[in-house]
């Protein structure tokens, strides 16, 4: 009797490594999206993230290894897996002299489960007119489109590469509205880049953040929040020696000396690495509060951490 | 099939504003003969030609639109990405894409040209393309139609192919253009090599070939570049190059090949003998016919029946045969080759123990023509225009220019020694009734340019004014055959003086000389068939009955008392047929068959040699001693 076949999970990468000349761009990226979860990849620009999606989306073959949408490999099976998968574009791409209409007249026919009444009430919704040329869009309309175009068959994944880029915040917001509307609706799996951290938050479940081409961290943001932590020390009465060696179990990521004393963010927090700490005197009125998820990014993907400060990564799960 | 529609249909109506311009560029082109006046046929062909013409450079400036904006200007504006996220995969990508813009591209070359069509009266199918050179083939107007709109799919292909390789503006361009002048060069050399030796209309599958290859290649590699570079510029450049130089490096390199051996055929590759020369001396003749698997190109080589040895003398259209001449020592050979420069004249040494095939430096204005060379072959005289030109061959210096009067057809010039060359003329046609006079003269060489008209040293007076005219080798003798009344004359051919009268039957077919003086006379009539000996005065020796002979060829006198004649069942065309080689002893009057098969005798060799041919490209020595056949074994 053979065991039930799990379902394959909606996108895998392994090893993902790609160059351009002799610039590496992907380093050895490996992380997994789960079914129905928010997956929000960070970076600075130029780490690497429209290259990680453009394989994600079997445009690009990888110098080596594998990407997989729902157990297949996207770059050999690219028409039929993204059946399945709804893209939103860094740049809205669109035939420019098409026009809203004739866009998703287009795409009704190439998508079989495309729901034209679901797509023209987002239109509304965004109050994007469908008979004015794609090219004449504002950027707004043209993400809200793109959005749109991508929602409207019902995908069981989305993958969205840096939706808001250039978006003004009113179009910003309706995008992340739009998407966690979905996300309630039918909890559609959702692979993300942005820049847009704050709103991230409130939607992710899980955060890869990659610095240079090379993935610092993947994980779980609940995870993420529980073991960063930042921590204020006023004025230390036995210098900054000391202190260094009494963050070092907690793995400061940065260390800042600042005119009232030392801030340090640290990726390594636990109530029981934190207990002797927070009873010494001697380190002056240790205060420690939750980091939000820019400070983590910033503290992560900023130039190298100082002496004795490191990060500690965590794989995915 | 929906996403290659969805692709194709819009991609169609996005640019289908081009086939309103080309209905009205086509309606244009029907206006223009009624704007010139013209009514009727030759307002219709001049239709014709106007939307023919006004159809290509449409057509061609939609290719550079369409080829540029298919795929390409997407791909490198970042757009290309629209179809790639979608559940299309990249060969419908690509054929929705290129399958409309060819179709609007075909689409618009009929709106132009298809009014013109629909009032032409012949309904299109007068010739509307009759070129000066031979081997482009002549088009109506659906052949030139389909040629031009072919024509255009390229520049469709080739402008995508530029579009992508400039806007990749990768290093790779290097390679490209590299690729570019490798297949130029060898593509172009090979096509100069065909131009060169007259080939271009034996390769004309060959080039038409080429030209579908070219096609097909520039397909394929706009596909690769789709389905392997998808919507990186860069890799997209890469995938194309990769894809369209290889098979294009392969395919110049096959085309040099082809034409190479189209140019270089052997003696094997002979399917037909058309031509055959001999050397009055020595052991050498010449063959030449139609070649295997080259068209309408035809071979002529020289054979040496002692050794095999072959050297090839070159190729050229079949009805532009290359006349061969040896000299009487039998050690030289000289002819004019046809190239596009102009007439060249080759020469090969055959007494060299490597012969081969030298051009000698001789210049000359005009069309030349009945290359003769002296016993030694020290000079070559050559007609041309009006003027007898004699030149020494291996150094091209002109020895003598000597005015001529007489036409091509009525003037005959034998070197009766090496330094003296005689002419007999003949005014006007002779064969349809010319004056009945042969006049003779002689003249020296060397002389230096702008000689003077030869010394007259006799005349033939004729009575009958339709005849025809043989000069026999050494210019001894001329036998005049008269076509009202079949009497064959004989005359001394320096003085002119009457030797004898052949009272011969009107279905002879041919005379000639035999090594006493003797003529011999084929009788091909109804009711007799054989071989008539006459001598000199015109008084009958002997005669052989070949009755059951239809065609009768004659061949070779191997020995002073031995002739050798071909027969055929049939009378079909005489080198073309297979026969029986026939020995007829001038002695005993015996006539005895001595091969069978595909044999037609055709000369003798002074030397005692005689060659039979006895395939298409295969020959024999006849020996008279054994009475055998002897193959040669070219090498």
């Amino acid at each position: 009797m053979s065991a039930p076949r799990t379902p394959a999970p909606p996108l895998t990468a392994a090893g993902l490594t790609v160059r351009y000349g002799r610039r590496i761009a992907l380093d050895d990226v490996s992380f997994g999206v789960e079914e129905g979860s928010v997956y929000a990849l960070l970076g600075l620009n130029g780490a690497g993230k429209s290259s990680l999606v453009r394989c994600l989306l079997g445009l690009r073959r990888p110098e080596s290894g594998t990407a997989k949408l729902f157990g297949r490999d996207v770059w050999s099976h690219r028409a039929e897996v993204l059946q399945e998968v709804g893209v939103v574009p860094e740049e809205p791409d669109a035939p420019p002299t098409l026009s809203v209409r004739e866009i998703a007249r287009f795409s009704a026919r190439i998508h079989s489960k495309f729901d034209r009444a679901g797509f023209d009430q987002r239109l509304r919704r965004f109050g994007v007119p469908a008979d004015v040329p794609f090219g004449r869009l504002s950027k707004g309309q043209k993400g809200q489109v793109a959005l749109a175009l991508a929602l409207a068959p019902a995908p069981r994944m989305l993958i969205l590469d840096d939706p808001t880029l250039g978006l003004d915040a009113k179009a910003r917001r309706s995008v992340f509205e739009e998407l966690i509307g979905e996300l309630a609706e039918r909890g559609t799996t959702v692979f993300l880049t942005t820049h847009e951290l704050a709103a991230v938050e409130g939607i992710a479940d899980r955060v890869g953040i990659l610095r240079d081409g090379r993935l610092l961290i993947d994980e779980d943001l609940e995870s993420l929040r529980g073991r960063f932590r930042r921590l204020r020390f006023t004025r230390p009465n036995d210098g900054e020696a000391t202190l260094d060696r009494a963050l070092a179990d907690l793995a400061p990521v940065t260390i800042e000396r600042r005119a009232w004393g030392v801030e340090a963010i640290v990726s390594a927090f636990s109530e029981e690495r934190w207990a002797p700490l927070a009873g010494r005197a001697d380190l002056g009125s240790p205060e420690v509060e939750a980091v939000r998820l820019e400070d983590l990014f910033l503290a992560l993907v900023e130039p190298p951490a100082p002496t004795g400060a490191s990060v500690e990564p965590r794989g995915a799960a | 099939m929906s996403a290659f529609a969805a692709i194709f249909s819009r991609e169609f109506r996005l640019r289908r504003v081009l086939l309103i311009g080309a209905l009205a560029i086509g309606l244009m082109s029907l206006a223009i003969p009624r704007l010139q006046g013209q009514t009727g046929a030759i307002a219709a062909e001049t239709a014709n030609a106007a939307a023919l013409l006004i159809g290509f450079l449409t057509c061609s400036i939609y290719a550079l639109i369409l080829g540029s904006g298919a795929i390409a200007r997407d791909l490198a504006d970042g757009r290309l990405g629209f179809d790639f996220v979608r559940p299309i995969s990249g060969l419908t990508l690509w054929a929705g894409r290129i399958g409309a813009a060819l179709t609007l591209l075909s689409a618009s070359a009929l709106l132009v040209v298809g009014p013109a069509l629909l009032t032409d009266p012949k309904g299109g199918g007068g010739p509307v393309w009759a070129p000066a050179a031979g081997w482009l083939p002549v088009l109506n107007m659906t052949g030139a139609f389909v040629v031009g709109l072919l024509s255009c799919w390229v520049l469709f292909f080739l402008t995508h192919l530029a579009t992508v390789l400039f806007a990749s503006r990768s290093a790779l361009l290097g390679l490209d253009l590299a690729g570019l002048l490798a297949v130029g060069l060898l593509a172009g050399s090979a096509l100069e090599r065909l131009h060169r030796n007259w080939a271009m209309d034996a390769f004309g599958v060959g080039a038409a070939s080429f030209f579908a290859f070219l096609l097909l290649a520039l397909t394929g590699a706009s596909l690769v570049q789709v389905l392997f570079g998808r919507t990186d510029l860069v890799r997209s450049h890469r995938a194309l190059s990769m894809a369209l130089w290889v098979p294009l490096l392969l395919g110049a390199f096959a085309l040099d090949a082809a034409s190479r051996w189209v140019v270089s055929p052997g003696l094997s590759d002979l399917v037909r003998t058309e031509s055959v020369s001999k050397a009055p001396a020595g052991t050498w003749f010449g063959v030449g016919g139609d070649l295997r698997g080259r068209g309408a190109l035809a071979g002529q080589f020289l054979v040496d029946a002692a050794t095999g040895r072959v050297v090839r003398q070159g190729v050229s259209i079949s009805n532009l045969t290359i006349k061969t001449d040896f000299s009487n020592d039998g050690k030289s050979v000289a002819w004019l080759a046809l190239t596009p420069r102009g007439t060249e004249v080759r020469w090969v040494d055959l007494s060299a123990p490597e012969p081969r095939v030298e051009t000698a430096p001789i210049s000359f204005e005009g069309v030349a023509e009945e290359p003769s060379l002296s016993p030694t072959g020290r000079w070559l005289a050559l007609r041309s225009d009006r003027r007898m030109l004699i030149f020494e061959l291996r150094t091209g210096r002109l020895v003598a220019s000597v005015p001529v009067t007489a036409d091509w057809d009525a003037l005959r010039t034998r070197w009766i020694a090496e330094d003296r060359l005689r002419f007999w003329s003949a005014e006007g046609n002779v064969s349809l009734g010319g004056e009945p006079r042969i006049s003779i003269a002689e003249t020296h060489v060397p002389q230096g340019p702008g000689s003077g008209a030869p010394a007259s040293v006799g005349t033939i007076e004729l009575t009958a004014r339709g005849y025809a005219w043989y000069v026999n080798l050494d210019g001894g003798t001329v036998i005049v055959r008269e076509l009202k009344t079949g009497r064959r004359r004989l005359f001394d051919g320096r003085t002119g003086a009457e030797l004898g009268v052949i009272d011969a039957p009107q279905q002879q077919s041919g005379a000639i000389l035999l090594a006493d003086g003797s003529v011999a006379v084929l009788v091909q009539g109804p009711k007799s068939r054989g071989l008539a000996i006459y001598d000199r005065t015109g008084v009958l020796r002997r005669s052989f009955d070949l009755r059951s002979a239809k065609g009768l060829l004659f061949g070779a006198q191997p020995t002073p008392t031995t002739i050798l004649v071909s027969v055929a069942a049939e009378a079909t065309p005489l080198v073309r047929t297979a026969r029986r080689l026939i020995l007829l002893d001038l002695a005993t009057g015996g006539i005895r068959e001595v091969g069978r098969g595909w044999i037609a005798a055709f000369e003798a060799l002074d030397s005692g040699v005689t060659v039979v041919r006895t395939g298409p490209a295969t020959f024999a020595r006849w020996d008279p001693a054994t009475e055998m056949l002897k193959p040669i074994v070219p090498r």
